[in-house]
């Protein structure tokens, strides 16, 4: 068994990261920059915290991600590509493969939960027979089989995020991106969230949560990447939230 | 585009329409009151020209030969006026005709019969040339004047230009009212569209982040517009459809005399060619009107 295990961390350490920050920096204006000459490599199945005070650079990092804003220097490589060549009319398959949740949620308050995560099937043109059959399985999942008729306003915020959740993974992502998925719940489901997160990283989906939450931070014990003023200030396995942050 | 994608996009354009109500509602108004007003112009110029057409053939231009002209020479003047391409008719008229026809319009029977067998008009037999185009009128009696054997031409030429200038009056006029009118219906479509994608942006913002494409965000826009348009058409085509028929035999009715000598077109005729032009416009603006805004509120990532 010890060999086997052995085995399969050293498969995972030589294989290439899933996410690279190269010498990244981003202002955006002629202010102060918002990150300063990040480099970070996360590899894929990883789970990894992004903590830091309000303005260190978390958003920022995930905003990076998604190609939503460009480094002003830098390359950032996700999922085996280097963002800074993807063409416009590429940017809408990448983001296919990444799954994203917010703090509050970012629900269509006019659908009921089934058109929400239907939704992100339609957007991508999946037939209506497998949002149909992928759809409940999803939201079954989620432990929401009893709330697909239901409008986000008739639900608690706990139910909401898993909604958020279910429509985040609905077509399978490679990496998860998650920030502040526990700033809006009260601390039974903040942790109800974070233990489905934890399964989903065990399934294999790369999980990257930025949070404020000491807390769980602490208790989940996984890797802890600490910024501070737009500055990687440190990059803990099995780390915990550091003081002063 | 997939089925499922075509008939999602459908949906929502549809959607966009119901949400936006009062704004599609001033949209289709306006495009409604431009393109009904396009169809009465065109119903004016449509009539106007078929009586344009209608009257040029009664308007016709009048050759006198040369005095002691051989019969061999008129009937060659006749067929060279003849090969000219506006020609419609030519008709020829002897100076027995053209006396007797004097007798019967300007004199009395005494004084007529005082004149016995002369003829005093001997030199006046003649062509009458109607003509297909009236605009090449003044070409015509050019080229007839230098044609060896013609010693005068005759020509209404007031007629004719006035019935021309009028014409092209009513078209410049009708051209300038349905540009503004098309302006403000595209300004209109544009407005609406931006309501649109602003009552919109948080579900626009995710389906950028879900991986939605720029076309498939966009899509909805478009048919939106494109709706607006074709409704905008389609009303008044068929307020116009069931106007005509009334409108014409009203006019005929109550202007009896001045009317009298002129034939309305079909609405078949009119229609063959006013309901694609009409629902051409219609998408056209609507499709312009979206596209414009869309593409300058819905920034590409």
């Amino acid at each position: 068994m010890a060999n086997s295990y052995d085995l399969k961390k050293a498969l995972k350490d030589i294989e290439a990261p899933v996410i690279i920050f190269e010498n990244v920096s981003k202002s955006y204006q002629k202010g102060t920059p918002a990150i300063s000459n990040i480099n970070l490599q996360i590899r894929k199945g990883e789970f990894v915290f992004i903590v830091g005070s309000s303005g260190s650079g978390k958003s920022t990092m995930i905003k990076l991600m998604l190609k939503e804003i460009e480094p002003t220097s830098g390359k950032v490589f996700v999922n085996y590509k280097d963002l800074s060549r993807l063409k416009n009319g590429q940017v809408a398959k990448y983001r296919r493969n990444i799954g994203v949740v917010f703090q509050n949620f970012r629900l269509l308050k006019d659908r009921n939960v089934f058109e929400n995560v239907a939704f992100a099937q339609r957007v991508i043109g999946m037939p209506t027979s497998t949002i149909r059959r992928q759809v409940p399985a999803m939201l079954s999942v989620m432990g929401l089989s009893e709330k697909l008729d239901s409008l986000p306003s008739e639900l608690s915020g706990g139910e909401q995020q898993r909604v958020a959740l279910a429509r985040a993974l609905v077509n399978k992502p490679v990496i998860l991106l998650a920030d502040e998925p526990t700033g809006n719940l009260d601390p039974k489901n903040s942790w109800d969230i974070m233990q489905l997160l934890d399964e989903i990283n065990k399934k294999g989906t790369t999980v990257i949560v930025v949070t404020h939450n000491q807390e769980i931070v602490n208790m989940m014990q996984k890797r802890v990447i600490t910024m501070n003023n737009g500055i990687l200030i440190s990059d803990e396995q099995k780390g915990g939230y550091t003081h002063g942050t | 585009m997939g089925l499922n994608t075509f008939f999602y996009t459908l949906k929502q354009g549809i959607k966009n329409i119901r949400r936006n109500r009062m704004f599609s509602l001033a949209s289709i108004g306006t495009i409604t009151a431009c393109l009904f007003m396009f169809g009465i112009f065109y119903f004016v110029v449509a009539n106007f020209q078929y009586m344009i057409k209608t009257a040029e053939t009664s308007v016709g231009v009048t050759v006198f030969f040369d005095a002691g002209i051989s019969e061999d020479r008129i009937n060659e003047i006749g067929d060279i006026i003849k090969e000219r391409g506006e020609v419609a008719a030519v008709e020829y008229i002897s100076a027995e005709e053209t006396w007797e026809n004097y007798k019967e319009k300007y004199l009395s029977k005494e004084l007529a019969d005082t004149f016995g067998d002369d003829n005093p008009l001997a030199d006046s037999a003649s062509f009458s040339v109607y003509l297909n185009d009236i605009s090449m009128q003044g070409a015509l009696v050019n080229y007839i004047k230098d044609i060896d054997g013609v010693r005068q031409v005759n020509h209404s030429n007031n007629v004719a230009e006035s019935l021309e200038s009028f014409n092209a009056l009513v078209g410049y006029i009708s051209g300038a009212i349905i540009i503004i009118l098309l302006a403000v219906a595209v300004f209109l479509i544009s407005t609406t569209v931006s309501m649109g994608i602003s009552v919109r942006k948080e579900e626009i913002y995710i389906m950028k982040l879900i991986g939605a494409t720029d076309y498939f965000i966009r899509a909805p826009f478009i048919v939106e517009g494109i709706i607006i348009g074709i409704v905008g058409a389609l009303v008044p085509l068929i307020v116009l459809y069931f106007m005509y028929h009334k409108v014409i035999s009203y006019i005929t009715e109550k202007y009896i005399n001045i009317f009298k000598a002129f034939e309305f077109l079909e609405i078949g005729e009119i229609f063959k060619n006013l309901a694609p032009i009409a629902l051409l416009i219609g998408i056209g603006i609507g499709f312009f009107g979206s596209y414009i805004t869309v593409r300058k509120h819905l920034k590409r990532y």
